[in-house]
Parts: structure tokens; sequence; C-alpha cells
């Protein structure tokens, strides 16, 4: 069973269509790169993922998505309780005004189910996963907002990780963030990838390349390609793709 | 050209405005000061008879003298029922149109009985008398006493503890009023509210600010005060407490709109993460977005709770308007801004009571230009995210 699939997806928004008809299938624990010039549809599909669009007035879809075989559409579904599974990650750092710790620990306080011991111990394995714990460990108490822009976003994944999701998506994670904080976070991507399955929307095709197994290809709201990353880059099959990739638009 | 034209005029106004402004404070505290060191019986002389021991009377022992509420015995005087002869009451021994023997020789009697008291101009005061010292210490007047009856003859009483406590009162229950109300409105329009509903919600708002209070006021009188009269089983419903509310509503606008601003200029990323998070609407409001904009909160209490203290026209109407010390919001109050308004009329310009009215001014004054510089100081820092 695949992880996340998609099909024949038409969005929607008024009567602008963003979307066209797009089709795709995602393996469990692999990382999936969504790219393609602004305004292509990319982050539009990944907020599909989690719902996320409900919330734009005049949004409409067809087609269906899965997500563990499951239709994420389907209207038994409580947008809510999906996004306990799928995890999200801004293009900004966007910390709660809080402390440090109540920032991870935010999600898991949602559902009142945890003791506070459990949720320190849930603090602490997601700070560690996010390879954020050695910097931060001494001043939980401290506010989120005194850390650095590539700290605070990898306390947004740790936020994200603490409800432990099985998807994680980012929408261009590292955008507003300096090389070195970049080169973390893509670190970071490789480590998850163990335990999840990732969608990540990216502008940079060097970062694509580097951190996915499976990159897709947007271009005005169709998905003009998507394969493996090695055969994407070295090989790719359709004359747009190219185009884009040598750079000559976008 | 046309910059350096826009600063002219910028400055122009800048100038304008500190030199009314400034002019106004000026004219508050020159008019109010005063107080501190003037007695309201300048031109008057206290005498006594001539075999009355007492070397001096405090301005307290003079009023519960003329009241009745002591005797000369008690303060260790003579052993004689008191007679006050003062100004406003001469006309109950002789009247104002007597020949001037008469009234002479009247008053000269008058000070042939052990238990005078005189407070007249020097020009009228009898020969055969003994001057007596009255020492007038303006800050006690002021602040050691509750007692409010400004006009009151021989000397007045000035105490502004009442008024105070009256405009706390009315505050108080303004404020806890209006800022639940205010967050909670604020939160309805920016949540649940339809967008197309929401101009219309907005526009009404700003007439319901824009309402003259003596139309809340006399709406207040006719509405509320029966409501409260009966609901509370009083036999007045003019209370601090109907002030309090009649205030609150006629804030809301102003509490509202300011937390709707604040709930607006939430990042929507934050937002959406919290979403991202699981939270469902209510939990994004009460975890969020409340605390996020609590600083904003603040401030527009702040902000509120000095347009309800500086508000006249309502109060004046519907709080029953007494000047006294209320321990219950079921009692009348009187607010400062109210007695301003009340009195200033009347006092002679340059008289006591007319200088005493200005010092509540400054007092008020104070208050205000407190609550918005706190208001300011605090203000939220723009924070990115």
């Amino acid at each position: 069973m695949y992880k996340v699939e998609a099909h024949a997806v038409s969005v929607w928004y008024g009567d602008h269509q963003a979307l066209y008809k797009v089709s795709l299938q995602l393996e469990r624990n692999q990382v999936l790169a969504l790219i393609g010039p602004s305004g292509c549809g990319k982050s539009t599909f990944l907020r599909l993922l989690n719902r996320m669009n409900d919330f734009i007035p005049g949004f409409r879809m067809e087609g269906k998505i899965l997500i563990d075989g499951e239709d994420i559409y389907a209207p038994h579904v409580d947008p809510v309780h999906l996004r306990r599974r799928v995890g999200m990650v801004f293009q900004k750092p966007t910390p709660f005004p809080f402390s440090i710790y109540e920032n991870v620990a935010y999600g898991l306080r949602l559902q009142n189910r945890l003791k506070e011991s459990q949720i320190r111990e849930r603090v602490e394995q997601a700070l560690r996963q996010a390879a954020l714990w050695d910097e931060v460990k001494d001043n939980l108490k401290k506010s989120a907002l005194a850390l650095s822009g590539g700290q605070q976003q990898r306390l947004c994944i740790a936020r994200a990780l603490a409800v432990r999701p099985s998807l994680l998506l980012m929408d261009e994670p590292t955008s507003a963030l300096d090389p070195i904080s970049t080169a973390k976070i893509e670190e970071l991507i490789h480590e998850l990838r163990q335990t999840y399955t990732i969608v990540i929307v990216t502008h940079n095709m060097q970062q694509a390349a580097r951190i996915s197994d499976v990159t897709a290809f947007f271009h005005m709201g169709r998905l003009i390609e998507c394969s493996r990353t090695k055969d994407f880059f070295t090989n790719p099959t359709h004359p747009e793709t190219l185009r884009y990739i040598t750079g000559r638009f976008g | 050209m046309r910059d350096r034209w826009g600063k002219k005029a910028f400055q122009a106004a800048a100038a304008t405005t500190i030199l009314i402004l400034g002019g106004l404070t000026l004219f508050l505290f020159q008019e109010g000061l005063p107080t501190l060191w003037k007695s309201p019986y300048e031109g008057v002389t206290y005498a006594v008879h001539p075999q009355n021991p007492l070397p001096h009377l405090s301005p307290e022992a003079v009023q519960a003298l003329v009241r009745g509420e002591t005797t000369w015995t008690a303060l260790g005087g003579p052993e004689a029922p008191v007679v006050p002869v003062y100004l406003a009451n001469l006309d109950r021994y002789v009247s104002a149109h007597a020949p001037a023997p008469l009234f002479k020789h009247i008053l000269d009697s008058l000070a042939t009985l052990p238990g005078v008291l005189f407070a007249l101009p020097p020009s009228l005061l009898p020969a055969r008398t003994k001057p007596i010292d009255v020492p007038w210490n303006g800050w006690k007047a002021l602040f050691a006493s509750a007692r409010w009856s400004p006009t009151y003859e021989p000397i007045p009483s000035v105490g502004v503890w009442s008024l105070l406590i009256g405009s706390l009162w009315v505050s108080a229950i303004g404020l806890l009023v209006v800022v639940p109300l205010g967050i909670a409105m604020a939160v309805y329009v920016v949540e649940f509210l339809p967008k197309k509903l929401y101009y219309a919600i907005k526009m009404l708002w700003e007439v319901l600010a824009g309402l003259p209070s003596v139309v809340v006021g006399f709406w207040g009188l006719m509405v509320l005060v029966p409501w409260i009269q009966k609901i509370f089983h009083l036999e007045d419903g003019e209370t601090a407490l109907t002030a309090g509310i009649l205030l609150g509503w006629m804030t809301l606008p102003l509490m509202a709109s300011l937390v709707e601003e604040a709930l607006q200029a939430i990042p929507p990323l934050l937002i959406e993460s919290s979403y991202g998070l699981g939270a469902t609407q209510w939990q994004t409001i009460l975890r969020l977005k409340l605390p996020y904009i609590m600083p904003s909160i603040f401030t527009a209490t702040l902000l509120s709770a000095g347009r309800i203290l500086g508000e006249t026209m309502v109060v004046l109407i519907v709080s029953g308007n007494a000047p006294l010390l209320s321990w219950s919001p079921l009692m009348p109050v009187r607010t400062l801004p109210a007695t301003l308004a009340a009195e200033l009329g009347e006092a002679p310009v340059g008289s006591y009571h007319y200088h005493v009215l200005f010092f509540l001014g400054i007092i008020l004054f104070l208050i205000t230009v407190s609550l918005n510089a706190l208001a300011y100081v605090i203000q939220p820092k723009t924070r990115s995210a």
C-alpha cells in the first residue's frame, strides 16, 4: 500500500483552477520533493494533504487523495484528526510566543490525554529528533522567540514531530534561513526519513536533488513529471522538465 | 518643494496642538493648585467671647459646633450654648435691610453671649470680641476627609475620597462589563461572522460609538434604572452599578475594535501552525490567539478605563449623584467628572469652591494621562513570525 496516493485531483479557488487532474503515488519512508515555478500549484498540492486548503474561501476539489489507503476527503473524516497524523512545517519559522517547552507541548496538550510526565518525555524526544535538544535543554523555559531563525525552524519541526505524525509536510522550510541553518535542516530531513514519510516543497532544485527520493515537477497546475530523483535530474523524459532544470525558465 | 510644504504644515499643526494642549494644561494647574495654599475663609475673621479660653479651633471643630455635633464644653470652652454668627446666617438675627445703627447694636449684643462664634469680615466684627485662630491645611482638607459639601457655611468640606471612590466603583464595574464583552464581540466578529455581515456590524459599531452620551444617559434613566431598581429591590435604581453597566456598553465599540485589530494582526502562518498541529478552532482561539494578543488586551483595557473615567454626562444622569462613601455598588455615587459638570457652573470664579473643582480636574487629568501613558509604554512591540 502506498503512503500517499492522489487520483486525478483538480482544485479550484473560486473560478480559478489551480490543479489539473494530478495523480501520483508515494511509498512509505520516502522523501518527495515538489518543485516548479511560483504559482505552479505545488503548495496547493502540499496543503491538500492535511486539508489546510479547507480554510480558503471558494476552495473546491475533485478526485481522491488517500493516505494509508484512507480517503481523507471522505465526509466522515475530521480534518482535526487528520492533522494530528499529518504534521506541517511552514516557509518561515512560526514559533508561538511561549517558552520552548510550551511550544513543543502545544500539540500534545490539545488532546488532553497525557500526564505532565509523559508530555515531558515526548517534548525531550521530539527536541532530540529535531537535533535541538543539546542546544536548548538548559533553557526550556526561555521564550522561543529568543532562538535564532534556524533554531526556531527546528523547534517548529520538533513541535510537529511531538504529536507523532506519520507524514510530514514541509512548505519551503529553508527559504528564510541562512546556508548553515539550511544544511542542518537538510541533514535533519535525511535522519527523519528513517521514521517518517516526507513531502517537501522547495524552490531550490539542488536541495531537491540532495534530499529527495522522488521529485515531482509542477507547471501551470499540471504535474509534468514525477520520477525517482536520480532519473529526474539526469534523464528527464519531458522537454518542459529539461528546460526547467537547466534554468531556461522559472 | 511639496515635501517642504508638507513638513512646514506638519510643524505648524504640531506647534498649534502643543500650544493649545499646553495652554489648557497650564490653565488647569494655574486654577487648581492654589487649592493647596488658599483657605476657604479668606477675608473672614473668626472671633469668640473674650472670656472664651480656647486659643484656637480646628476647621472640623468649627463645623461640628455649627452643626450642633459638639458643644463648647466638650472642646474645653465655656458652659454656654453655641451661637454661630456668619454671613450666610446673619439674617437669622437681623435683616440685611435694617438701618446701620440697629445692625451694629444687634451684633454688639450677640457679642456679649459667652457661647458666641463669629465668622465675619473684620469690618462687621463687634469690638469687644477675641479673634481666634482657625488654621487651615489644604492637603488635610482634601485627603483626610471623605465629606464633600464644598459650599457649606462657614467652612466647606472638600474631602475627595467619596468622589474618587465613586469614580473607582463606576470604572471597575464598567471594565467588568466592557472587557469580557469586548473580547467576546471581537472574537465573534473575527471568527464566526460571515464576511458579508462584517461591514454591516462595523457600521453599527461606529453608530453606537457616535451616539451622543446624553441620549445613552436618557435611555439608561428610562430603561436601565427601573430594571436595576426592580431586580435588586432598591428604593432608587440610580446606583454605581447602573452607571458602570451603561459606561461599559458605551465603551464597547472602542474595546471591541482594539481587540479585533489585534486579532486580525496575528500572522496567518501562526494560526495555520496551530491548526496544523490538530487544534480545533476554539483551541486555537483560547490557546494561541488570546494569549498572543494579551498585551493588546491589556492596552485596550487601560484605554477603555481612561474613557470610562472621563465620561461625564451618563454618570451625571444615572449614578444618583450622591457624594457619599459607597461600600456597595448598589449605592448612589458621584464621580469626579460629574462633580465638575454639576458644580463648576455655580462656583464663583476665584472662589475656594472654584479652585477645588479645578483641583479635581487636576486629579482626573493625572489619572487619565498616566493610564494612557501606561498603555503607550506597554503597547505590544510588533512581532514577526
